[in-house]
């Protein structure tokens, strides 16, 4: 997987700009988190990293292919290699946990045996710490056990770039633990992560990045230690803000 | 005055291309999906059973009622201007060309069409529609695809039942009341009974099937972040729909018989 770069873009709703002439590039192998206050578009801007909703101008380079103009067979090859982590969850209301996880795997290996793609689900369930019945629809998870689903289901191809929308909010303790020390795994198997966390202490701990927001606008963008020891105004009231939040 | 008039024709306008462009999205896809369409073709299934084969009890019960209504009132009423035999017409102008598809029509809507609406949405709100592009499934071939398929061929099968029981069923239930020959009840609408009749009936089944799963799975779409824009949106998909099969009815038979 290679560099993502987002260049002018914008992004239009309701006559209001969530997303004002963004510049920003995610580094190969790195993890980039973006921080910034409630509703600066946070969010909004992994999305659009993942080019997973529509914008009004601007492009999105992976390495130095367009993901708007890539050809039916490279994006293929772009969502095998990728992944997404919703705040929600976002797991498919009509299928099983089975059913969440297979598709996935059907679409890029579809040659691939059944013992070992049922083995493959298992073994990424097991990973989560998901021990219920494989069967089981969404609806009748709990609010945990979605979030490990929906964690299994974004690493069952092995992705090396893996986009996180707040994964740990929701999650009882014990849960968002599981969750942190996978996240950890994941970084150090060198896999591109971008993300938007509110745990400073994970922060801290993994970001290679900083990528700090403010009214669908960047604001600064550097390693941690640099955007820690910011002279900019907004920096350090965002970087304070979720501090103290915490 | 004048402004807001070129606002609403522009925005009409923007509307129809956009609603186009959407429909001719579809039957770009539709075509993958015919070449390559491994991991939709449960969802396929599903549509078919969902509205050609649980919508035949309704469909059925109805085509019955329909024909025994009809030829127990022509029966009563026609022989009285020694026009007895124009029942055989009437039946077929009825159930085959008009009443068939369009009541079938109007079942779909209201059955599968406010589904397919509201389940779209759902999934539009829930973020399932951005999961399902995340990991590299078109929403297109594989959410929209199979139920514009699914409910085109199923409106097909639901007027075939639709027409076997209209004008076989009900010959029976008319039985009680009115007796009339097999034979010749058999006979004369074969006799009547024209190719025309039969082509513009399966026409006009698949034309609604068409507006019913497009306008369904636009609607749907349609949906942003909210769930309460979902009922809106379905209220609008039926309307829609409605209005659109009746003005294509109209359009095919002026074009058809004249």
């Amino acid at each position: 997987m290679h560099n993502i770069y987002l260049n002018n873009i914008t992004l239009i709703k309701n006559e209001r700009k969530i997303l004002s002439e963004v510049n920003v590039h995610f580094p190969k192998g790195k993890t980039s988190v973006i921080i910034g206050p409630s509703g600066c578009g946070k969010s909004t801007l992994l999305k659009v990293a993942a080019a997973l909703i529509p914008i009004d101008s601007g492009n999105i380079f992976v390495g130095d292919k367009n993901l708007f103009k890539m050809s039916p067979v490279d994006l293929l090859e772009f969502r095998k290699n990728s992944s997404f982590v919703f705040q929600d969850a976002a797991l498919w209301a009509n299928k099983s946990v089975y059913q969440n996880m297979s598709l996935p795997l059907k679409l890029h290996y579809p040659n691939m045996e059944n013992d070992i793609h049922d083995n493959k689900i298992l073994e990424m369930l097991r990973l989560v710490g998901y021990t219920d019945s494989i069967d089981l629809i969404p609806a009748a998870l709990s609010n945990g056990e979605r979030k490990m689903v929906s964690l299994a289901r974004a690493l069952i191809n092995s992705p090396e770039l893996i986009y996180m929308d707040n994964p740990l909010v929701l999650v009882d303790p014990s849960v968002a633990k599981k969750i942190k020390k996978l996240i950890m795994d994941i970084h150090n198997s060198n896999a591109t992560i971008i993300a938007n966390f509110s745990s400073p202490e994970l922060i801290k701990k993994i970001a290679d990045f900083l990528i700090v927001m403010k009214d669908g606008k960047i604001v600064e963008t550097g390693d941690i230690e640099s955007i820690l020891n910011s002279k900019n105004p907004n920096t350090a009231i965002i970087i304070s803000s979720l501090i103290n939040h915490s | 005055m004048l402004g807001k008039l070129g606002r609403w024709l522009i925005n009409h306008i923007k509307a129809l291309l956009y609603g186009l462009g959407f429909f001719f999205q579809i039957i770009k896809a539709t075509f993958g999906f015919i070449k390559n369409g491994r991991v939709g073709r449960k969802v396929l299934t599903m549509q078919i059973l969902f509205t050609g084969v649980q919508a035949l009890n309704n469909i059925s019960l109805i085509a019955v009622a329909l024909g025994a209504v009809i030829i127990i009132q022509g029966v009563g009423i026609l022989p009285q201007f020694g026009q007895g035999d124009l029942i055989y017409p009437i039946l077929i102008t009825i159930i085959t060309r008009e009443l068939g598809p369009m009541l079938c029509a109007f079942i779909i809507i209201a059955r599968s069409g406010t589904a397919i609406t509201t389940e779209i949405g759902s999934n539009v709100v829930n973020h399932e529609i951005e999961a399902y592009i995340a990991t590299g499934v078109n929403p297109l071939s594989y959410i929209a695809v199979p139920r514009f398929i699914g409910v085109t061929l199923s409106l097909l099968l639901l007027n075939f039942y639709f027409n076997f029981f209209g004008l076989i069923g009900s010959y029976f239930i008319t039985q009680f009341i009115y007796p009339i020959q097999a034979a010749e009840y058999f006979h004369k609408i074969l006799y009547n009974l024209h190719l025309d009749d039969i082509v513009s009936s399966i026409i006009k089944s698949l034309v609604f099937g068409v507006i019913i799963s497009v306008v369904s799975i636009y609607y749907g779409f349609q949906v942003e972040q909210s769930s309460t824009e979902i009922p809106q949106m379905t209220i609008k998909a039926v309307g829609t729909a409605f209005v659109l099969c009746i003005l294509a009815d109209a359009l095919i038979v002026l074009i058809y018989y004249t």
